[in-house]
């Protein structure tokens, strides 16, 4: 309780209506930087497929409208804690992060533009893609990488429609797939999913596979610390990541 | 036990409708709930803020029960309104509160105001000391209503503050004085009766050297919920106040 509240950097977290994972992990990532506040708001998310209604659920209108209520509390910076844009094209969170800072004065990341910085940085090309989609969307997700420049060489996902029951995959499934995917020796591996808990088993796992593993709420995490000027390097025990990427 | 470990462990799901300018809600709530770890924390925003509120008697019923709507995707065994208003707007809204947000989250629900009514019966207490930010007619309306319910206001340090963020922002040296000046008067409790107020920080301190309950209206709903969702909390006594060993 040392540090005055007033200094504390706010985060504020956009959170799928049905997701279950990204807040309890983003407050275990955060537990022991008392002085990054995370805050939530949440919009309706429930499904996701190519249906024109799924689509609908990532309009631009409805994410600002959770993002001014985060905005109420004067957060530092807004993160789309998600990976929609995985299959609607990565522009659509290039525009999402242009209407939410035209409508709040915020800073803004995502899950998924963090991704891309994150493996050009680090020069990956050759990726490794685990998530728990469709068929229909896995695919829009591979060509989308694809036309960033990333080359999906191997990828598993388990073509269910959620939101929900992504949440239900244990750490030791998702940890099988990752290490399916680790077989083909990608430069990197993206658990793509907000809602898988994907982030617990990355520690260990990429002590044993070698590759580093970049979970979706991980790496919305590091956006958000990024924005807020806070150096990533202060979590520990979420993997590389956060050691390795500034 | 590793936040990782900890995470691994959620069986119960905690919902809370957060006011939209709050600060201290999230924060209250992620710090307590590291104490028990079988808890996964979600949260969604209700448009609160600003100096006037435009539904003085009421709840913004449209925007509360949309917040518990998206709160219900997310499957919680409970869900809580972590603010104070049932003060202002006295306990027959307050029970429509609940009734509505059960409603609309398909599960049970409770507030501050219930959390702290039967908090005061547990504690037999009648005579009360009021420690706010609030201006004195807002103050006066919250005493009418408590005294309404069979409490008597014996000491009252409300320190006067328009704007709802601003709350938020007073030292907890200030809180701690004010709790001091109100425990004077020898009441059977405390009541810091704003969740924009971060009274829950001074509470285990101002009890351990006035030997009165302090019940702060952040922490104390989620004393009853953890109570509600089968979870003994007694072990956020230590920091967060008697009552929770009770």
């Amino acid at each position: 309780m040392t540090i005055d509240p007033s200094q504390h950097k706010r985060i504020g977290m956009l959170t799928p209506s049905s997701n279950t994972v990204l807040e309890p992990v983003t407050a275990a990532m955060l537990a022991h930087l008392p002085d990054v506040n995370a805050h939530f708001g949440r919009f309706r998310v429930t499904q996701i497929s190519l249906d024109a209604t799924a689509l609908a659920q990532f309009d631009v209108q409805p994410i600002v409208d959770a993002a001014l209520l985060l905005a109420d509390a004067k957060v530092d910076a807004i993160v789309w804690n998600g990976t929609s844009s995985g299959w609607l094209g990565f522009a659509a969170d290039r525009h999402l992060c242009a209407a939410i800072e035209a409508a709040t004065g915020a800073k803004t990341g995502t899950s998924v533009l963090a991704l891309a910085e994150i493996l050009r940085s680090t020069k990956a090309t050759r990726i490794g893609l685990v998530s728990p989609y469709l068929d229909e969307i896995q695919e829009k997700i591979v060509a989308n990488f694809a036309s960033e420049g990333f080359d999906c060489i191997a990828e598993r996902h388990l073509r269910d429609r959620g939101n929900f029951s992504f949440s239900q995959y244990s750490e030791a499934t998702i940890a099988d797939l990752v290490r399916e995917v680790a077989k083909e020796k990608p430069d990197a591996i993206a658990v793509f999913c907000t809602n898988m808990r994907g982030g617990p088993v990355v520690e260990s796992l990429e002590a044993e596979i070698g590759i580093p593993i970049y979970d979706s709420v991980a790496t919305a995490v590091w956006a958000g610390l990024r924005a807020v000027g806070t150096s990533p390097a202060r979590v520990q025990g979420w993997g590389r990541l956060f050691r390795e990427v500034a | 036990m590793s936040q990782k470990a900890a995470f691994a462990m959620h069986k119960h799901f905690l919902g809370t409708v957060t006011p939209s300018g709050n600060t201290v809600v999230e924060r209250a709530t992620l710090a307590l709930l590291r104490d028990f770890p079988s808890v996964s924390p979600h949260f969604s925003r209700s448009p609160v803020f600003g100096a006037t509120d435009p539904y003085p008697d009421a709840y913004d019923w449209t925007n509360m029960l949309r917040a518990a709507e998206l709160l219900g995707h997310a499957r919680p065994g409970l869900v809580v309104w972590n603010g104070s208003k049932g003060g202002s707007v006295g306990i027959a809204v307050e029970r429509e509160l609940r009734t509505r947000l059960e409603e609309a989250a398909k599960c049970p629900a409770t507030t501050s105001l219930f959390a702290a009514i039967e908090a005061l019966g547990l504690l037999g207490a009648s005579r009360l000391a009021f420690v706010t930010p609030y201006g004195d007619a807002y103050q006066a309306k919250v005493e009418k209503n408590f005294a309404e319910l069979g409490f008597t206001t014996v000491a009252r340090e409300n320190s006067r503050m328009a704007d709802n963020l601003s709350y938020a922002s007073v030292p907890l040296d200030e809180i701690y004085v004010q709790a001091r000046k109100a425990a004077a008067a020898k009441p059977d409790a405390i009541l810091g009766w704003c969740t924009n107020y971060p009274s829950a920080w001074v509470a285990a301190e101002i009890e351990a050297e006035t030997g009165i309950p302090f019940l702060d209206a952040t922490t104390i709903v989620l004393w009853q919920a953890l109570k509600m969702l089968g979870v003994d909390p007694a072990a956020a006594a230590r920091d967060w106040g008697r009552i929770f060993a009770l």
